[in-house]
């Protein structure tokens, strides 16, 4: 494997141990990841906070869509909201692997987190886990009062490919003009499906993610009747870079990591977004590679995780942290 | 929360398991780090706390300790499960340990050793070794550590199968190898005369390597195949191919010497490195394959063909087909002349068993 010179030493330490997550092997890679995470949730505290498993209806004949919902244990009015969408290439990860961030978020913003469980690619590709993202957007909304939420405080995020169904979800919302959502959360979100950008061509055997997982996983999520790269009929919601008018789409926090094939599509939709008018705090950190911030020890995980944090009170407007 | 990274206790404890250790930390010194994010990798991998104390190197720093989630003076505080003096020029400048509480891993020792070591290096940087250096450590290595050090800033397994060639460097004028058949970042070294490299098992030399060996009347050893970690016990296999090549056959392979590579002085060779003994060990396992050994050994006493039928009261061409018949298991002419010391040092070896 190439070294890479630039890698922060702690993270660059750990790369030694990282596991192969190889998406030409989804079985192996589904189970070497499930049980990497079931030994970080067997570590993980859930003191101070309430963790329901609840449900909302899929869209037309879709099944149910499970939502891991996160609140404070003690607390009093309406709360503002992440709708959070766990990440893995379309194909991989569970609602549950994103605890450990939902419980840091609900413990040091005191807002909900409503962390969606949607159907997998490439068993359902596109539209399928969109839709169960929007459906529990949409639920959430509409149903405000059952849940304890703020509906004028509603945020959307998700991490890599959650990244980027995050960003599907939000500009659905605009053009649909039912939720408006207050803020959108990028984490190294994974946005399109052409892999034309230096980072994408250059990183071809990154740490964790790298061009030969994305060619995949953009086939996995696109289903049998994707052509590749030139094909002229990629939604949108699937692929948000192709989007052309970012007009009237929320705030937005995006960070994108140094080592990360997908840092330069990150870094174009923040600019897209800015030159739309959009306010937009676009973080690139150092020495990081895609996926890195599960490290969490790391010096440079933890300012990443702190920033996130920042912009997501400042975007759901929490006027005083939790305690 | 480590996330995505494997910890020491789901590591194995053998020759894999160390260098994967040993890589852990250099990468850290590779990178630049601090004795800070020197300790949140350890804990890190150690999913314990662990601590250093460096006053005698520096008497204003105050003992440090951290826990697996990066947090600084943890409570409780354990007792020491493992710990290692922190030594900079022969010097104890201090110590650095892990409060493991519960039973100790095997990798526990590694673990502070190599804390031990990489804060010594952080305290007072050293050159770091470069990619011949670490080759000629591991043909030529101190000790056991110091082999896995090598594969493991070789980037080389160290059960990867390979060989060592070896010819006789002439002020510096090297043969043609293309760089890509050497494992990992292993390079081709000169040691008191004479150039090494490690090649990859299954790597053959090319016709045209021959030539050019033989247009400079260089004579060329390829040793027995062994895994990366055991390359030093080759260097003398490929020594003794060498000696026996010729102007007209620059390249000596090992494999074609047989038992006979057991002649090497000082070595204790595995039996199982040596292809002629392996195959016949196979042989002796069936009654029909032992009645071939059995022919060869009556034929090598005999000294002809007819002597050998005479004394085992078969027609001659039927000891020449058996003759065939083993050559053919054992990938060798074991009647042909020039055949005749390898296939008597086969014999020998596996009737001293």
């Amino acid at each position: 494997m190439t070294s890479f010179p630039t890698l922060d030493p702690e993270l660059a330490a750990a790369v030694t141990m990282l596991p192969n997550l190889d998406f030409s092997d989804l079985p192996s890679a589904r189970a070497t990841f499930d049980s990497l995470v079931g030994s970080l949730l067997a570590d993980l505290s859930f003191d101070g906070v309430r963790v329901q498993e609840l449900s909302v209806p899929g869209l037309g004949d879709d099944p149910d869509v499970g939502v891991r919902f996160f609140t404070p244990e003690n607390t009093g009015g309406p709360l503002p909201v992440l709708l959070w969408i766990h990440g893995g290439g379309f194909a991989i990860g569970t609602a549950a692997s994103s605890d450990p961030f939902c419980v840091e978020v609900v413990r040091e913003l005191g807002c909900a987190v409503a962390s969606v469980e949607y159907r997998l690619a490439p068993e359902t590709p596109f539209p399928g886990p969109l839709d169960d993202c929007y459906a529990a957007l949409t639920h959430l909304h509409a149903h405000a009062d059952e849940w304890g939420i703020d509906p004028s405080r509603i945020a959307v995020g998700g991490q890599s490919a959650g990244g980027g169904l995050a960003a599907g979800t939000v500009l659905r919302a605009r053009d649909e003009g039912v939720v408006p959502v207050a803020f959108q959360l990028l984490d190294i979100p994974e946005l399109d499906d052409r892999l034309t950008t230096a980072s994408m061509t250059t990183f071809i055997d990154t740490p964790l993610w790298h061009r030969p997982n994305a060619i995949l996983s953009w086939q996995y999520y696109l289903g049998a009747s994707y052509t590749g790269s030139e094909d002229p009929n990629v939604s949108i919601y699937a692929a948000p870079a192709r989007a052309t008018d970012l007009r009237g789409l929320p705030p937005t926090y995006l960070c994108t990591m140094e080592l990360d094939p997908l840092r330069d599509e990150g870094i174009d939709y923040a600019l897209g977004l800015l030159r739309a008018g959009i306010s937009v705090e676009l973080h690139s950190f150092p020495g990081t590679f895609h996926g890195s911030g599960l490290l969490a020890t790391a010096e440079v995980s933890k300012r990443a995780m702190a920033e996130a944090l920042d912009a997501l009170r400042r975007g759901l407007r929490v006027v005083s942290p939790a305690s | 929360m480590q996330g995505l990274m494997y910890r020491l206790a789901e590591l194995d404890a053998d020759s894999a398991g160390l260098v994967r250790v040993i890589d852990y930390f250099d990468a850290l010194v590779r990178h630049g780090a601090d004795t800070a994010s020197m300790l949140r990798a350890s804990a890190a991998l150690a999913d314990c706390v662990v601590g250093i104390d460096i006053s005698g190197w520096s008497g204003s720093s105050e003992p440090r300790r951290c826990d697996p989630r990066g947090r600084w003076s943890p409570q409780p505080r354990l007792a020491p499960s493992a710990s290692k003096d922190v030594v900079v020029d022969d010097v104890v400048v201090g110590s650095v340990w892990i409060e493991r509480p519960g039973a100790s891993l095997p990798l526990d020792d590694m673990l502070v050793d190599r804390m031990a070591l990489t804060a010594a290096i952080i305290l007072q940087p050293r050159r770091v070794l470069s990619d011949a250096e670490h080759t000629r450590n591991l043909l030529f290595p101190m000790d056991e550590l110091a082999v896995l050090t090598s594969c493991a800033a070789l980037r080389i397994e160290p059960s990867t199968p390979v060989r060592v060639l070896v010819y006789t460097a002439r002020g510096g004028a090297r043969l043609p190898l293309p760089g890509e058949l050497a494992p990992g970042r292993s390079t081709e070294i000169e040691v008191d005369g004479d150039s090494l490299m490690l090649l990859a098992e299954s790597c053959e030399p090319t016709k045209e390597f021959a030539d050019v060996a033989r247009s400079r009347s260089v004579q060329v050893g390829l040793s027995l195949a062994g895994p990366a970690s055991d390359a030093n016990t080759l260097v003398g296999t490929a020594k003794f191919a060498r000696s026996q090549a010729s102007g007209l056959e620059p390249i000596g392979n090992a494999d074609d010497l047989g038992a006979l590579n057991l002649l090497v002085a000082g070595q204790s060779l595995a039996h199982a490195a040596i292809p002629d003994l392996v195959h016949a060990a196979e042989l002796r396992d069936s009654e029909q394959g032992a009645e071939l050994l059995a022919t060869l050994r009556v034929y090598l006493r005999s000294g002809t063909l007819r002597a050998a039928a005479e004394s085992m009261h078969l027609h001659h061409s039927s000891v020449a087909h058996r003759l065939t018949k083993l050559s053919r298991h054992l990938g060798f002419a074991v009647d042909a002349i020039e055949n005749r010391a390898r296939a008597t040092a086969l014999m020998m070896v596996i009737d001293n068993r």
